[in-house]
């Protein structure tokens, strides 16, 4: 085992050093960078081993596809990101490229994060947002990376289609009780918005229940980073 | 040991399951007649719990018949039963149940039914029956009664703790738990899969369960609930001094409950050990860096290198 990891420190250290190798071998170090930037069990130890944060805070873990936003089927976000952008300026004096690059997975911060329709798993999310300040459960319905530029410097973001979950109707939520209890809210869905991957704080486990003889859903943040 | 295993062989297996039902004539407890039997009433006032539990005994009358069936003769009595069923068994024939071995009480039983000429195997299987079913018929009717002092999971609760864990969604990073925990079929658990089922289905299925209880279960989830607000805290990546504060009060109140709670058990040393943690996070930062994953997370890694057993070669720049 010790000569295993030896033998894997020299190739790490020939990597590292030699050029001619690394072009070589372009495709297993793009991979083995994006395992290193990878954290599976959802703890973060990337971000927390890199206190310099040469690690981005995203990056894009799967196909991406470019697509015009002008397209009838991606109209919807760029008016919602014309909304966000000049809601975050408060003026005009951005240009927006035409297109976006449309993934289906995405890793912030070394957690996955991926649309209902790629995996739905990973799909919930609890993020803050940006009109009421809170954080809200929702389900991510598309992920999109997208560059503006403003005052000649080009700004690259990732953001998050998101669908709301209604807040529960119901007379008390026995789960507010405790802190780490979680919450209830219902199972219809609002409209869809636009958040920026900054906002996302971190999945959830929902669980459908029946009040009575509706359904609703339990929504167990799962942060692992902090209260 | 050995002379009891060639004892048993020479015992007479039941070819179908019918043989059970038709065996000896051993009289059967009040209780049993019960289970077998349980509505006398007429079928009007038959509430909807009196026919559940009517199925569930008939279920299980069916899985036992089954059961018996597929019993390898190797197995047979004594090796396939524990003591209790002898003692049961024993005292429902009239027979002195309180010996100290499990082959003791197989000796008098054997005692009692070969000069008889009543296949012991048989008699055994019947006696068991109805022991079985009785012991059913205890869980079907008052799960609580079956319950031991300090115990609070009764089959019922299991159940619905099972069918949630079936519903619950969790991302691909959290370990899942085996859907039958719990079970003497499902085996021991790992810490992770503890640790999913502790923080994140019991509290989902409890809360919801128990939301308008008042009494014991209340504080019980109570105390429940900062056992894991605790465990939540203290494994956080981040940490400071509010979330210290928030853990060694979780902590403390759930030393305290657990005393006044569980009165018969005592505070054990890890107990007193959880007390101090909070001091190791002021002290030291978050927990991740020298836990127990974090060294297990380690042998992962060198057991999941691939070896030759050979020497790598050493490459030199010329």
């Amino acid at each position: 085992m010790i000569n295993s990891v030896s033998r894997s420190s020299n190739l790490l250290a020939i990597l590292m050093d030699n050029n001619e190798v690394r072009n070589a071998v372009a495709e297993l170090v793009q991979t083995w960078e994006d395992i290193q930037e990878e954290d599976s069990r959802g703890n973060q130890l990337a971000r927390m081993l890199d206190p310099e944060g040469n690690n981005p805070s995203f990056s894009r873990k799967s196909g991406s596809r470019w697509c015009l936003l002008s397209e009838p089927e991606y109209q919807p976000f760029q008016s919602l990101l014309a909304d966000l952008i000049s809601r975050k300026y408060h003026d005009d004096q951005t240009t927006r490229q035409p297109g976006a690059y449309f993934l289906d997975q995405i890793s912030i911060q070394g957690v996955r994060y991926a649309t209902d329709t790629s995996l739905l798993r990973d799909s919930h999310i609890i993020f803050m947002s940006g009109t009421s300040g809170h954080q809200e459960p929702g389900q991510i319905r598309s992920i999109f990376q997208h560059t503006h530029t403003r005052q000649a410097v080009e700004v690259v973001n990732v953001y998050l289609a998101v669908a709301p979950y209604s807040p529960y109707l119901g007379t008390s939520d026995p789960y507010r009780r405790y802190s780490l209890g979680g919450f209830l809210c219902e199972k219809d869905m609002l409209e869809v918005l636009l958040i920026e991957a900054s906002q996302v704080i971190s999945h959830f486990a929902p669980t459908p229940l029946m009040d009575k003889d509706r359904e609703i859903i339990h929504v167990r943040p799962l942060n692992k980073v902090c209260l | 040991m050995s002379q009891m295993q060639v004892e048993t062989k020479e015992l007479q297996r039941p070819s179908t399951p019918s043989t059970v039902m038709q065996l000896p004539s051993i009289p059967p407890s009040a209780a049993y007649q019960s289970a077998r039997f349980p509505s006398t009433a007429p079928s009007d006032t038959t509430t909807g719990s009196d026919i559940d539990d009517e199925e569930k005994i008939k279920k299980a009358d069916m899985l036992w018949c089954k059961a018996v069936e597929r019993m390898p003769f190797e197995d047979l009595p004594p090796a396939s039963f524990k003591k209790p069923v002898f003692q049961y068994c024993c005292e429902k024939l009239g027979l002195e149940a309180n010996k100290k071995t499990k082959e003791a009480l197989y000796r008098s039983l054997e005692a009692y039914v070969r000069p008889r000429n009543i296949s012991m195997y048989a008699s055994l299987l019947n006696l068991i029956h109805a022991c079985f079913q009785i012991t059913l018929h205890n869980l079907a009717t008052s799960p609580a009664a079956t319950l031991n002092g300090s115990d609070v999971l009764g089959y019922d609760v299991m159940e619905v703790i099972w069918e949630d864990m079936q519903k619950t969604l969790l991302p691909s990073w959290v370990g899942t738990a085996p859907p039958n925990w719990g079970t003497s079929k499902r085996g021991k658990l790992s810490a992770n899969h503890w640790r999913t089922i502790g923080t994140i289905h019991l509290p989902i299925t409890l809360i919801w369960l128990w939301r308008a209880e008042t009494g014991r279960k209340r504080e019980l989830l109570d105390n429940y609930m900062e056992l894991i607000t605790a465990v939540d805290t203290a494994n956080l990546l981040e940490t400071s001094a509010a979330q210290i504060d928030v853990y060694n009060q979780n902590i403390t109140g759930y030393v305290r409950g657990i005393a006044n709670l569980f009165k018969e058990n005592s505070i054990l040393p890890s107990h007193h050990a959880s007390l101090h943690i909070g001091d190791q996070l002021a002290g030291f930062g978050p927990l991740h860096s020298r836990t127990a994953p974090y060294y297990e997370r380690f042998i992962h890694l060198l057991q999941s290198q691939n070896t030759n057993k050979k020497f790598g070669k050493v490459f030199r720049d010329s």
